[in-house]
């Protein structure tokens, strides 16, 4: 059953050769798959303890307690085990960070210069980073992969689904930009204090305004545009909001830079680590600003005052997310860093919310994944206890519907693999 | 003599810290998980000077004596890191970044304590006591070939013992370190020709006597090493010179677990719980949170440490990470109370709740090693030093 589901997964990149990414996935059409006798977390709505989810063509079809099972559905027995979203990691550098392999790294930062909004995560991003597999194994299935944040503009992250094979089939979806609201002296050129970041990237958006204007008054009076400037034309997506923008900055202070950038240009911005929450929540809320807050484990931990943040800032109504920032944080430990935020008082289903359905909502790709819901890509985790439960193990993943990850049959997606033991 | 003007000045640094609790505190009702592997249902635990003076379920609270209802809750004794860089970290202060010598590849008879004596007083460990940590061994970083001295601290800032074990490493950190050498077996080398010459008492001084100290048993010789290649080598090297071995994060000896329990060498697990900053060494590459069971199941006796300063990282977190991967649910909680003792050489008055030890108590809402665990009280010496 394993091996049927994995040779059409192996067929996806040949089916994609020569092709633009489509995103679309690679199942059988005209297969139902029915998964029965499950707990189900939807995060949409109120778990249910006894159901069935039905996806057909990769999709969620049908979710319920009380939903029949159509005839010659392929049905998988959970056993009462708990279904979830797969989850969605909004901050990851893999790919760029290879597991075990320091020396590419390098690949991470793009350091000739602090303006790099033309360059493209897709170009650099290594698809056989082994830790991609122990990624799996944690039960997540799309992933932003971004570079930096050792410049003020880093460039544009990718998202992926974690199918497997080139990152041509894994590519799901422009991950917008991504900016690093903070002060690197390091580097000749590179601003030296983060009003100085403010001011480059202010005058890059003042630059890429004036760029648009030019094109579009050439357009209508019919003389000819203004050459290409692949640097101008991605700033200008952030100006017509096509693109959302993650800002790395972590003290309060970045944060507020990060908050004024949004208001002067009308940024669809949110805020990548956020570590600094808990001291300014009710800006953070008045700006309409969201958080990607983390890493979390191991720096933050269940008695560290910055878990205190996001919990107030989700029970007035803030988005927040959970991010790993692999592999500052290990990969594999993001669903669990979700429970020191419920043993501070923020409920379970906002925490698993952090993980799947909010960071979907980051990317605008909350109408395509991040919840079990009918018409949303078939993508979930089978886990044989409570989602946020560290003694719960995750069993089974699929993405579109297609399994990726069956911990009892040593089944992977990704190759090569950490060694057994996750 | 400089060691004990040293521990002289250290003890009067402590010793407002130092002051044991004069009223018997009894503690009753709570479910008691000795530690030692037994299970007392409704028991009561009588502290007095800082000690235990009883445990057990037909105990009666002395007269006058202060009684904490625990119903309902489980008790443990404190619990211990056995392996944390507690006290430095960039927060600790200026001086205080560093765990190792960037001199000198041997540094033997350097006492981490040193370093730490005006830093005890306020150890940033308060993170670590709500979440019931109460003890830590305190290394040397894994840089210098031989790194002296490990200190045993309780994290309210008073030292247990300034020479708890003595600390070597080798494999990248090491050789990334130091221009020279510039091999793994070029480390060894010198490593084993220096324990030469201390056998043939060819080293004087306080590093000679240190050497003495690893040579003759006094002290175990902790080895923080990660790949199988670099256990077997470690374990090649106590059988050479009959050191008293203990391995240090170990992360592949679930690949050699067999050929470590064969020669009886505890180790302190490193913690699954990493950051790995640019992806992490090739050494880290056997990583996995079933470490810990699987060294356990081959029967070796393990502790567990985290290598943290303090802060986000927790052994408690690293307890529940190794259950659910495997360790059982009593092996989780000695390898954090008395095997990590035993292994620290404190055996026989930390770790375990029993007439004697040191009066360090947790008391927790539900079973300690699991998700939802949050402590409710800790004691430190008889005194309670966190209430929620």
């Amino acid at each position: 059953m394993w091996e049927r589901g994995f040779l059409v997964l192996l067929a996806g990149p040949i089916v994609a050769l020569g092709c633009a990414p489509s995103g679309k996935p690679d199942s059988e059409s005209g297969t139902v798959l029915a998964i029965v006798n499950a707990h189900l977390y939807p995060v949409s709505e109120a778990s249910i303890p006894n159901g069935s989810l039905i996806i057909r063509d990769g999709k969620i079809a049908e979710i319920g307690s009380d939903v029949a099972v159509p005839r010659g559905a392929r049905r998988i027995d959970a056993g009462g085990r708990s279904v979830i979203p797969g989850l969605v990691e909004s901050h990851s550098h893999m790919g760029f960070k290879q597991l075990n392999i320091p020396a590419t790294s390098r690949n991470n930062n793009e350091l000739s210069k602090p303006i790099n909004a033309e360059v493209r995560a897709i170009d650099g991003l290594n698809a056989n980073d082994a830790a991609f597999s122990l990624a799996l194994a944690a039960g997540i299935t799309t992933m932003n992969i971004t570079t930096g944040s050792r410049s003020p503009n880093s460039g544009q992250p990718v998202v992926v689904k974690l199918r497997g094979g080139t990152v041509e089939n894994m590519f799901f979806a422009e991950g917008g930009m991504k900016f690093a609201m903070r002060a690197n002296g390091e580097f000749p050129n590179f601003p030296e204090s983060v009003e100085a970041v403010h001011a480059l990237l202010s005058s890059e958006l003042l630059k890429a305004r004036d760029y648009l204007e030019r094109r579009s008054a050439a357009r209508a009076s019919g003389s000819p545009p203004p050459p290409r400037d692949l640097t101008l034309e991605a700033f200008g997506k952030l100006l017509t909001r096509e693109w959302v923008v993650g800002i790395h900055t972590g003290d309060a202070a970045g944060m507020r830079y990060a908050i004024a950038l949004k208001k002067e240009f009308d940024l669809d911005a949110f805020i990548h680590h956020a570590r600094n929450t808990n001291e300014l929540v009710d800006e953070l809320l008045e700006a309409e600003i969201r958080i990607s807050f983390g890493p979390v484990l191991p720096f933050v931990g269940p008695e560290s005052p910055q878990v205190e943040g996001p919990v107030r800032f989700a029970e007035r109504g803030g988005l927040v997310a959970f991010h790993q920032d692999h592999p500052d944080g290990h990969q594999y430990f993001l669903r669990h860093g979700a429970s020191l935020f419920v043993k501070n008082g923020m409920s379970e289903h906002d925490a698993l919310a952090a993980l799947t359905l909010n960071p979907a909502k980051l990317f605008h790709l909350d109408d395509r994944i991040g919840s079990l819901e009918p018409g949303k890509d078939a993508d979930f985790v089978i886990l044989d206890g409570p989602p946020l439960d560290f003694e719960s193990l995750v069993m089974r993943v699929f993405i579109d519907g297609e399994e990726v990850f069956n911990r009892s049959a040593g089944e992977n997606a990704f190759r090569p693999r950490v060694p057994e033991g996750w | 003599m400089r060691d004990t003007a040293r521990s002289v000045a250290v003890a009067l640094l402590l010793a407002p810290l130092g002051q044991a609790q004069t009223t018997p505190v009894a503690i009753r009702g709570a479910t008691l998980l000795t530690g030692a592997g037994e299970t007392i249902d409704s028991g009561t635990i009588v502290l007095e000077g800082g000690k235990i003076m009883a445990v057990g379920a037909d105990v009666l609270p002395p007269e006058g004596a202060a009684i904490i209802e625990a119903k309902g809750l489980y008790a443990t004794p404190g619990l211990i890191d056995a392996y944390s860089h507690v006290g430095f970290g960039a927060s600790a202060g200026p001086g205080r970044s560093t765990t190792w010598d960037r001199e000198t590849l041997m540094v033997p008879s350097r006492h981490i304590a040193e370093a730490l004596s005006d830093t005890l007083s306020n150890l940033g460990a308060s993170q670590w006591l709500r979440a019931g940590v109460t003890t830590a061994y305190v290394s040397p970083g894994g840089q210098n070939l031989v790194g002296g001295h490990g200190a045993l601290v309780k994290l309210t800032g008073k030292l247990i013992r300034s020479d708890a074990a003595v600390s070597g490493s080798f494999g990248e950190t090491t050789l990334d370190a130091f221009d020279t050498p510039t091999t793994r077996q070029g480390l060894i080398a010198i490593l084993r020709q220096t324990l030469v010459r201390a056998q043939e008492d060819a080293i004087e001084g306080e590093d000679g006597r240190t050497f003495a100290q690893i040579l003759t048993g006094e002290l175990p010789f902790r080895l923080f090493v990660n790949t199988p290649d670099d256990i077997m080598t470690s374990l090649r090297i106590g059988r050479e010179f009959g050191v008293d071995l203990v391995l240090d994060s170990a992360a592949g000896g679930h690949l050699v677990a067999e050929a470590i329990a064969a020669g009886n060498v505890p180790v302190v697990v490193g913690p699954a719980i990493i950051g790995i900053g640019d992806g992490g060494p090739y050494e880290g590459f056997a990583h996995t949170p079933s470490n810990a069971a699987s060294l356990h199941r081959a029967g070796v006796r393990i502790a567990l440490g985290t290598g943290g300063y303090g802060t986000g990282r927790s052994v408690a977190m690293e307890a529940v990470v190794a259950k659910s991967h495997g360790l059982p649910e009593e092996a989780a909680l000695t390898a954090v109370t008395s095997d990590a003792a035993a292994i620290l050489g404190v055996g026989d008055r930390l770790g375990t709740l029993a007439t004697g030890m040191d009066a360090d108590v947790v008391l927790w809402d539900v079973r300690p090693i699991s998700t939802w665990a949050r402590t409710k009280r800790v004691i430190v010496d008889g005194e309670t030093v966190f209430e929620r």
